[in-house]
């Protein structure tokens, strides 16, 4: 890895099993710098969720590299994503636990700082995940995230199944952890109107392949390929 | 509404088999005789204070052999099933998890066995190994391997694919954590009403091993060698039947009372 990137993937090729001449992933480069918030766009389908698979490690890329400081993952669906038979506060030890911490207390300390940073109110540790609102289980999967001290954030449609207000909630919250941790965050999502909210610079993808990259405003307001501007428009923004 | 009602048949099954339980191990402190002192004089004697449950053909205090009979069968039964549990559940989380040729092999072999009734696998065990209730529990153990490990496989296969078990193995949890510590709580409802659905069949089993003779073998005693050996006296002596056939009924009721509906699915998830 060079010193400028905390992540470095270089024409990326990935290929679900059995689907030989259909790459999902095509020739996929990107660079994620420290305190950057990369935003990646795309319709359903595009390959965004594998992307993020294959750049944590969980899928094994065909042939290309992942250079990726050390990674932590926001699923998409946080009922799937929080274990149904483990408590808040259980989930939260664990991670630690896994970190190699062994004492309890200092983990019991972590824990209440976490809940602070984001913003998780203290009687919800013992609650399974079941008993826990949409962004009250976002927040408890942001800090599993952050307590396995990552230096890359994947974050993968961390706030596409909650109401409006929640999802500003949780994507303020996401700006200010980034930025006082310089987290290097990765934002999928098909919502082009948080992405220009939360990120630096946006990706946008199709069909396997990125087919635009820029800095934010360049992008939003001055797009070159003929699908970003059919993105845009679709989401209601006037970039003409 | 539906709750109360699994919940409240839960509760009745626990208490069938806690009684039946307690009866059973009340016989270590005070039985009223030695199940296998035999009395000539009191033969097939009635129910009357001395003997509450009567005697047997050769003169045994039925009540203190039903305690003991019990006792065994309560042995037999957690004895097999925990041997069948443990062995079935590691195999087929094993199974379920990693899949591949091995789970395709193990299965192809569970298939097979799945198809053979299990009272017919212990008895081919006991015609190779001989008798006795070690042997026995061994044979039964065994014979309900497949059923749990075909259960724990499909389950693990079904949870392998949530994104907490993804999330886990970010996080850098080995493969004995994500299996044993992160997967096996959410199967444990269904391992834990498999538990009940085959504590009863080994019962059961138990009494058919010991109808054909494979079973616990005489002086000792168990419900099913108690009732195989009442059939000869069903209408000179019904009470030699009816006492350890009632603890028999009470105990199947119970357990089955217990795994129905879920009943244990409500009793171990705190809120739904
Ligand atoms: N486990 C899998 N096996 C085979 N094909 C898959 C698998 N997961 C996804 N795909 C296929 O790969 C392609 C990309 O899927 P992916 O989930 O990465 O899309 P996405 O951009 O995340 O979509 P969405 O916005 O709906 O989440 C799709 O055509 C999908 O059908
Ligand atoms: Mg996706």
């Amino acid at each position: 890895m060079t010193n400028e990137y905390l992540c470095n993937v270089q024409n990326l090729f990935f290929t679900y099993g059995g689907k030989k001449n259909n790459p999902t992933l095509e020739d996929v480069s990107l660079q994620l710098k420290k305190g950057e918030i990369l935003g990646l766009v795309g319709e359903s389908g595009s390959g965004k969720s594998t992307l993020a698979k294959v750049m944590t490690g969980l899928f094994k890329e065909d042939s290309g590299t992942v250079e990726c400081g050390k990674t932590a993952m926001i699923f998409q669906d946080s009922y799937s994503a929080l274990n149904p038979a483990k408590t808040v506060e259980w989930l939260l030890h664990e991670v630690q636990r896994l970190q190699g911490v062994k004492d309890k207390a200092t983990r019991q300390k972590e824990i209440l700082k976490m809940l602070d940073a984001v913003e998780l109110e203290e009687q919800y540790l013992n609650h399974y995940p079941s008993e826990l609102s949409g962004g009250q289980r976002q927040r408890v999967m942001i800090a599993m995230a952050l307590l396995s001290k990552p230096e890359v954030l994947i974050a993968d449609e961390p706030v596409s199944a909650l109401d409006v207000t929640v999802q500003k909630q949780i994507v303020s919250l996401l700006k200010r952890l980034s930025h006082k941790r310089n987290l290097a965050v990765l934002f999928i999502s098909h919502d082009l109107r948080t992405v220009y909210e939360l990120c630096n610079r946006v990706i946008v993808m199709k069909n396997g392949k990125i087919v635009e990259e820029g800095a934010k405003n360049a992008l939003y307001f001055n797009p070159k390929e003929e699908y970003t501007k059919a993105l845009l428009t679709s989401a209601g923004i006037d970039w003409e | 509404m539906k709750k109360t009602t699994t919940n409240k048949n839960f509760m009745i099954g626990f208490c069938m088999v806690l009684a039946v339980l307690v009866f059973a191990l009340a016989g270590l402190v005070f039985a009223p005789f030695d199940p296998e002192e035999m009395d000539a004089a009191s033969k097939l004697a009635a129910p009357s204070l001395k003997h509450l449950f009567g005697c047997d053909n050769f003169g045994r205090d039925i009540l203190s052999r039903v305690q003991q009979g019990t006792r065994m069968t309560l042995l037999i039964g957690l004895g097999s099933t925990a041997i069948g549990a443990v062995i079935g559940t590691v195999l087929g989380a094993v199974m379920g998890y990693f899949g591949g040729l091995l789970d395709e092999a193990l299965m192809r072999i569970i298939d097979v066995l799945f198809a053979i009734p299990s009272i017919l696998l212990a008895l081919i065990f006991i015609s190779l190994f001989g008798t006795g209730t070690f042997n026995v529990i061994l044979a039964l153990g065994f014979a309900i391997v497949p059923s749990f490990a075909k259960m724990v496989r499909t389950e693990f296969m079904k949870q392998r694919e949530m994104d907490y078990v993804k999330a886990a193995k970010l996080m850098g949890a080995g493969r004995g954590r994500i299996l044993f510590v992160h997967i096996l709580p959410n199967v444990m409802p269904t391992l834990l009403n498999c538990v009940l659905i085959s504590l009863n069949n080994a019962v059961l089993a138990e009494a058919g091993m010991s109808f054909l003779g494979i079973g616990v073998q005489p002086p000792q005693a168990s419900l099913g060698r108690m009732l195989s050996e009442a059939q000869g006296y069903l209408q000179t002596a019904p009470f030699y039947t009816i006492f350890p056939g009632l603890v028999m009924i009470i105990m199947l009721l119970g357990f089955g009372l217990m795994s129905e509906g879920g009943g244990l699915k409500d009793a171990f998830r705190r809120k739904s």
